[in-house]
This record gives structure tokens, sequence and C-alpha cells, in this order.
């Protein structure tokens, strides 16, 4: 089995008659990348006996999904993302949204003040907000950002994911981030303050 | 009085998937360098969601070689135990051992099963010879106009590959004796976003499944078709369409 590609053995398995035949190729599969699905699952959940049961959910979908996977695709895109939605979806189920950001300081309670409700003072805002993330924050920062406040990711499992070792983990990243952002933005409004008339 | 609720859809909007970003399977050609230095990896440059997207998606694809805690492996060790489940939980009941193979694969009785079975077969072919004296007919055995069709045998006329607009209908090539075709539209993951059946060799899109529709969203089709015994006769395979950045509805 070790000189097939991946792609190789879904192919096999596809074609294969009967359960019999397609065992060793879905366990081929199962043993090059278990410890991936199991380490996703592990940062996810922060406890072990949580991921082993989230990981063989999502070998069961990817291989009672087998066929379904379209030739000229990577293996381990599809399995990636299969258990990056399957994870995400499990965290939301448990309604662990983002609690933990009424515990940080409101370094940017201006920008809130300033927002307007409008849709598009929305978008024109985000667009601002963009730019201020991609010319203040470090790549650390922005990934941290961006899986809190997109993806909901509780803080715990946003450290556990990038793998953060300072004392706070995420918390901290996040903390620095809208402080620059504060600084950003207020350099920004000095920059394009209206000329008095 | 700080408005979180502001602060965070401003947040959101600002880091969220924009128009332009690029599918995973796009993303992943960067990592695997199939894709030369261009617009997408300048885009990834500037997009924070996309960074994010590829630094999990590398992450993942590190597996073993990245950072690996003793949780990691205890947590591994235990799937591992799983394995044997895991893979008869997806196999399907089907296609389990059937009476006779297990039949051939127990010791005491492999040896007598495989006689019997020589026997048989013997058997069967000296009754052939004896009984089949007329020639047989040409056409015997051949069901004119019942063809069977290979997978991947028939193909979605549209929407295919990069549209202007989003597609009010989804079209087909017919297939002779064809009671019903099963038409599914997935995302890159494989999620089903809609399923529909038809005797027709069209469809309409609800504006529901049309509102999913968005531009540089990467999505597929796929058509099965079933014949009056519902035995699966043909499908398109999973046929790419794609609404370009910048258009609307």
């Amino acid at each position: 089995m070790e000189r097939f590609t991946d792609e190789e053995l879904v192919e096999r398995c596809q074609t294969a008659e009967g359960s019999a035949a397609k065992e060793p190729f879905l366990n081929a599969l199962f043993q090059r990348h278990h410890t991936k699905v199991a380490s996703w699952c592990y940062h996810i959940t922060g406890d072990m006996n949580s991921a082993v049961d989230l990981a063989q959910e999502i070998f069961v979908k990817v291989f009672q999904g087998i066929d379904r996977f379209r030739r000229g695709s990577k293996f381990t895109t599809w399995l990636y993302s299969i258990t990056r939605n399957r994870c995400l979806d499990e965290l939301r189920a448990k309604k662990r949204q983002v609690e933990e950001i009424s515990d940080l300081p409101d370094e940017i309670a201006d920008w809130s003040r300033e927002s307007a409700d409008s849709a598009i003072e929305r978008d024109e805002s985000g667009k601002l907000m963009r730019q201020l993330i991609r010319d203040s924050l470090d790549e650390t920062e922005t990934k941290v950002m961006t899986l809190h406040y997109v993806h909901e990711l509780p803080l715990e499992a946003v450290s556990r994911m990038l793998r953060l070792t300072n004392d706070s983990g995420a918390k901290a990243y996040i903390v620095s981030a809208r402080r620059k952002l504060k600084r950003a933005h207020e350099l920004w409004k000095s920059r394009n303050k209206p000329a008095k008339v | 009085m700080l408005n979180r609720n502001s602060l965070e859809d401003v947040l959101q909007t600002a880091l969220r998937p924009g128009k332009d970003c690029p599918a995973i399977e796009e993303l992943e050609r960067l990592v695997s360098k199939a894709a030369p230095e261009s617009e997408l990896s300048a885009h990834v440059k500037s997009c924070p969601h996309c960074q994010t997207e590829l630094h999990l998606l590398q992450t993942f694809e590190a597996g073993e070689a990245g950072e690996t805690s003793d949780e990691v492996r205890r947590t591994a060790a235990l799937l591992r135990k799983r394995s044997q489940k895991i893979i008869r939980q997806s196999l399907p009941a089907e296609g389990r051992v059937p009476w006779w193979r297990a039949a051939f694969t127990i010791r005491s009785l492999a040896q007598a099963s495989l006689a019997m079975a020589v026997i048989l077969a013997v058997a069967a072919v000296v009754i052939h010879l004896r009984t089949n004296t007329q020639p047989p007919s040409i056409n015997e055995g051949t069901r004119i106009g019942q063809d069977v069709l290979r997978s991947g045998s028939f193909a979605i006329t549209s929407p295919v590959g990069d549209l202007h607009e989003a597609p009010k209908e989804v079209r087909w090539e017919k297939v002779p004796n064809v009671v019903c075709y099963r038409i599914r539209l997935l995302e890159v993951d494989r999620n089903e976003l809609w399923k529909a059946d038809t005797t027709e060799d069209h469809i309409q899109l609800p504006p529901s499944v049309r509102s999913q529709i968005v531009p540089a969203k990467t999505l597929f089709f796929e058509i099965s078709a079933f014949d009056a015994s519902g035995g699966k006769v043909g499908d398109t395979g999973l046929v790419r369409f794609r609404l370009q950045s910048g258009n609307g509805h």
C-alpha cells in the first residue's frame, strides 16, 4: 500500500467491489492520516475523549463519502475541509460563543460609538478596519482575531490551535491587537480630520 | 457607552472572507507550490482571512511533522484502537461477507466447499452441452436500447465553468430509458446544499438555492440517472462552476 498516493488509494477503494475489497484501502488512509485528525480534534476540544469521538465521526463521514471524492483534488485537502467544518460545528453546538470578550478592556470604544447602523456604513468601517489590521497587526495577532471573531472559537481553543505558549495565550494577543488598532484608528482620524472653514 | 455588537460587527466584516477569497482547493495549490506566484499569492498576502486559512491548512498538512504533544499522541493512540470499528461503521451493510464466501473462509469447510463447487460446475457444463442442440440466436441476451452507461457518461450542458450570472436552471444530456434524474448541489467539501429529483432533462433552481450561489464560491452539480427499476445507470460526476467575482444575481 505504501507505494500508492492517497489519491490512488481512494481511486482503488472507489472501484473495489464489496466491503472486504475496500477495507485495506480505507485502513491505509486511516493509518496515514489519523494523527493529523486526532491532533486537530484535540486542539479544538482540549479533551482527549471528546477528541477521539469527534475524530471517529470525521473518519466515518469521510469514508462513507469516499465515492464522492473528485479526481484531481487532493485527498488531504478534502479531509481537512471535513475536519475543520465538523470541528467548528462542534464548537457552535456547544454554544461556547465569544463569552470571553466581556473580560477584555475597551480600547477601541470610540470606534463602536462611531459605527453607524446601516449596512453600507458598516461595510465602509469594515474596509477601514481591514486596512488598519493589515498595516498594524502582526501575523499571529491577525490569526487570533480571525479565529476568535469570525470563526467564534473560544480563546482557549485559539491558543491550542495556534500552539500559543505564553501565559495568557490568545487573550494577550487580542488585547495587544485591540490596543494597536486603537492607536492606528486615532492616527487615521487625525490625518483625515476635515479642515476647519 | 461601548456598543460591543457594533465593534464585533466591524471586526467580523473586516476579517471574514471576501468575494475574492479563493476556495480551499486553490489555497492548497499554494501550499503544494502547484500554483505559481500570482494574483492568488498576492491576495493571500493582503487578506487576513486567507492567511489564517492557509496557516490552518499548513498546520493540518504538517501533521506528525509538526509539534506533537503527549496528549495528541495519546489521542491518536485511542483513535487507532477504534480503527476497525470506524472502518466497519463506514462500509455499507450489503457489502459484508456473504454466507457463501464465509463458507470458503472457514478452514474445515473450505476444502469441502471447493470440491462441491467444482462438481457443480462440471455438472452444469455437461447438462448445458447435452441440452443445447439449437444454435444460439444472435439477439439472445441482448437488450436493445438498454445500454448500461458507464459512470460519468453523460454531461451537464449548463452551468459549467466560470459564470457571469447566477444560473436559473440546470440542463443536461438526456439519457435513454431513464425515468428519474437526481440533481445535487455541493460545496467544495462535498457538503450538500440542495437535492431534487426530476423526470425532465432540466430543472429550475429555486430562489433559496440561487441565493447560495455567491460570487467566487466554487460549487458542483452532480446528476445521477436512474432506470425504472431504481437502478443507477450513470452519472455526470462532479461538475464545477463558479460565479465570477463582481457579479450579482
